[in-house]
């Protein structure tokens, strides 16, 4: 779960200073990415770091909260035995207009590990498993598009 | 008008003389602010009524009953309202996470 409470204690941790204005863009970030993935709600999500995704677990990780760019943010699960990422999911972002080589990813092919995806970085667990015959986050898993890019 | 569009007149409308009632009894109605920053004019007054409610010592069940309210407030603070009672408040959830209470 992701509250305004844990957002500020992260970003405290992160800046004793200024942490309130961090939160608050920290939030901004959180509803941007939540807008690509319909159906998958804070209560669905936790912040963890990348190093504690075990096999298959479900997260999403968004480039442009690292770079500061335009990237769409995906939902990736850590596939068992190899070092391969599959596609869940594709949240909103503009970098296929930019970059026409990005519309290659698509929903369910399998990748590589980002180059930025390294230990310490800040993704998205998701911790809901829906059934055929619903539960929280059955929208975006049995219902919802996978690819939010325009 | 067809009867939907009305439907939604009066409840708004009821809707508004419920909060005019409320705020006539001095009750405290919290703003629909969506993700944009509180308006200023419910900074102020946020602000100013925990300040004069919480007071100089503050007890701790005070605070356990008012963090979420102060953390939120913080959070959502307008930055064109420029006043002391920040860093107070600032201080004063530090000091409740750290234990100090």
């Amino acid at each position: 779960m992701v509250n305004i409470d844990i957002l500020a204690k992260r970003a405290r941790e992160k800046s004793s200073d200024n942490w309130p204005e961090l939160a608050y863009s920290d939030f901004i970030e959180l509803e941007q990415i939540k807008s690509g993935f319909p159906g998958i709600g804070s209560d669905h999500i936790t912040i963890v770091d990348f190093k504690d995704i075990k096999e298959k677990d479900i997260f999403i990780y968004s480039e442009a909260s690292i770079t500061g760019g335009d990237e769409a943010p995906l939902m990736l699960m850590k596939l068992p035995d190899a070092d391969e990422y599959l596609i869940m999911g594709i949240g909103k972002g503009e970098d296929s207009k930019r970059d026409p080589q990005r519309l290659k990813l698509r929903w369910r092919d399998c990748i590589e590990k980002p180059a930025l995806l390294v230990p310490g970085v800040k993704v998205f667990r998701v911790d809901v498993r829906p059934t055929l015959n619903g539960g929280p986050g059955y929208y975006y898993f049995f219902r919802s598009y996978r690819d939010f890019r325009p | 008008m067809d009867r939907r569009q009305l439907k939604k007149q009066r409840s708004i409308e009821k809707n508004n003389q419920d909060i005019e009632k409320a705020k006539s009894k001095g009750r405290f109605i919290k703003e629909n602010h969506g993700i944009l920053p509180y308006s200023l004019e419910y900074t102020k007054e946020v602000s100013t009524n925990l300040k004069k409610r919480l007071g100089d010592n503050p007890s701790a069940n005070d605070l356990r009953n008012f963090r979420g309210f102060i953390i939120d407030l913080l959070v959502f603070w307008n930055p064109e309202y420029k006043n002391e009672d920040k860093d107070y408040f600032k201080k004063l959830i530090e000091d409740y996470w750290d234990g100090k209470y």
